[in-house]
């Protein structure tokens, strides 16, 4: 069978210069497929049946010049077909002119075998480089298109699944929060009613009971929290205040926790610090979740609270303690969801791994940052930097 | 009669076999599907279906790859028709593909939506 032959088209008045050029061509290769015409319409005919790998065009033809059929062929889009003129004249305007109107290369009469022979292998091996690139831009092109139109298809299918989720979780979470609170409304009446009657094994037992349910509020309010703070984003309360008192009472509220475990809470604040807006109960939520972190964490030392101007019209607010430290290559994972990194030799706290998450989200909010730096095994601290919005 | 045209499928990823041969069902293609799980097997099977199979070659395989599978079958017998598929689009790799004369070159997306594709144009070609 015959495949990918390479088909020149010979335009030419002279019978005697066609068979020339023909045997000629035939000789280089037998797989070339040689056609020829005398004349510009018989040239137009031949390329509107198929279209060759190269043309060898004289310039003088009987009805249009070459030059005509060249510029003709070239305004109709054919630019990558190398055209390889052939002329007696050797004149070099001629030469000008045809390079100008798109010919790759000129051979003179008299002919030297050899010369046409390098010349028309030199233009079928630019063609078929040509055509092999168009080739491969042409498969990646559609390849990658391909790709894109699977990858959107995934990623809706992804919102749909997370949208699906965050139902799931608000619901599963709204449900439990019902009971737990008949629960806790149930037990405190126990409690309360019978102060005197209870045994002290009975109030120590209720006493765990109480606490759990606390903590087990807690984490459903976390993932409500998040879930809200995920589906709108806006809806900060925000006014003026005192960043350095509201840290201040936040720390108090924290001193007998830390106490418990030896550890001293120290503060450090910057002096200069304007009043400025920010969501004060979403605030000291960053913070009571990075005081609550600080001391799960640590076994000893102290946990130092530190406000700083920064940058300019930003402030930072650290909380830097000495605990057990993070893995540097868990550092990027602090801050997403439901992650919770588990350090060796140490138990695993309870928590939702939603904490960090729900601070970042609140941070952002504030248009600030939050991140954290740590040494495993000497301490961590976690930060936050606000925008100083003086005045709005 | 005239026989089913065959397709032989070069893959070392026995799911992208059996999924590409449920596509090609699914698409109502008359073909006999045959398989292969790497490239020297590959060369050998294309080798006793010549001339009229229509192999379709992964490009990456160890061993062989679909690259020099593509050539060894072009050796043996220009007339094959060798489809290589990817599952990354690369424009080096197409080049690759082009030079190892590859008569196209697709790529696999869950659906194999272009490799069937381009089975049915070699086809009717």
């Amino acid at each position: 069978m015959a495949r990918n032959r390479c088909k020149i088209l010979i335009i030419e008045d002279d019978p005697g210069f066609r068979e020339l050029l023909t045997g000629i061509l035939n000789q280089m290769d037998e797989n070339f497929e040689v056609r020829c015409g005398g004349s510009y319409r018989e040239a137009r005919e031949a390329i509107q049946k198929e279209l060759p790998d190269l043309i060898l065009l004289d310039i003088y033809l009987p009805d249009k010049d070459g030059f005509y059929f060249l510029e003709e062929f070239r305004k109709n889009g054919h630019e990558d077909i190398p055209v390889v003129l052939v002329s007696a004249s050797g004149n070099e305007k001629d030469k000008l002119r045809g390079l100008e109107l798109g010919a790759m290369d000129f051979i003179n009469k008299p002919i030297a075998i050899e010369d046409i022979r390098a010349r028309v292998a030199f233009q079928l091996r630019l063609k078929k480089i040509t055509d092999d690139q168009k080739w491969a831009c042409q498969k990646t092109n559609e390849g990658i298109k391909l790709l894109y139109k699977e990858l959107e298809k995934k990623n809706k299918k992804l919102e749909q699944l997370d949208q699906l989720k965050d139902e799931f979780v608000s619901m599963v979470s709204h449900e439990l929060r019902t009971p737990l609170t008949a629960i806790k409304s149930s037990l405190s009446v126990v409690y309360g009613d019978t102060e005197g009657r209870l045994s002290a094994d009975q109030k120590r037992f209720l006493e765990i009971s109480r606490k759990n349910i606390d903590r087990l509020a807690r984490l459903i309010n976390d993932v409500l929290d998040y879930e809200k703070l995920k589906s709108k984003p806006v809806g900060f309360k925000m006014a003026e205040n005192d960043l350095n008192a509201l840290i201040g009472e936040t720390v108090r509220d924290f001193e007998p926790i830390a106490a418990n475990k030896n550890l001293r809470l120290e503060t450090e604040f910057e002096a200069d610090l304007p009043k400025f807006a920010l969501d004060r109960d979403k605030i000291m939520q960053v913070l009571t979740n990075f005081l609550n972190n600080a001391v799960k964490f640590s076994e000893k030392g102290k946990i130092r609270i530190k406000t700083a101007r920064w940058d300019g019209d930003t402030v930072r607010v650290s909380v830097e303690d000495e605990g057990v430290g993070i893995e540097e290559e868990n550092l990027p994972k602090l801050f997403q969801t439901f992650s919770q990194i588990t350090n060796q030799g140490f138990r695993k706290p309870g928590g939702t791994g939603l904490g960090l998450a729900i601070s970042k989200s609140i941070v952002e909010g504030h248009r600030g940052r939050i991140g954290a730096e740590s040494v495993y095994g000497k301490g961590s601290t976690f930060y936050f930097i606000l925008p100083l919005r003086v005045g709005k | 009669m005239r026989n089913r045209p065959k397709v032989l499928i070069i893959d070392d990823s026995e799911a992208d076999r059996i999924l590409l041969h449920e596509a090609i069902k699914k698409a109502g293609l008359e073909v006999e599907v045959q398989t292969a799980r790497s490239g020297e097997e590959g060369v050998k099977k294309a080798n006793e279906l010549r001339p009229e199979a229509i192999i379709v070659l992964d490009t990456l395989m160890p061993g062989m790859n679909g690259f020099e599978a593509c050539k060894k079958i072009k050796e043996m017998d220009q007339d094959s028709k060798v489809i290589l598929c990817t599952g990354v689009v690369d424009a080096v790799d197409a080049a690759k593909a082009r030079a190892a004369g590859a008569d196209d070159y697709c790529v696999k997306t869950d659906d194999y939506e272009a490799v069937v594709g381009a089975i049915k144009s070699l086809i009717t070609s």
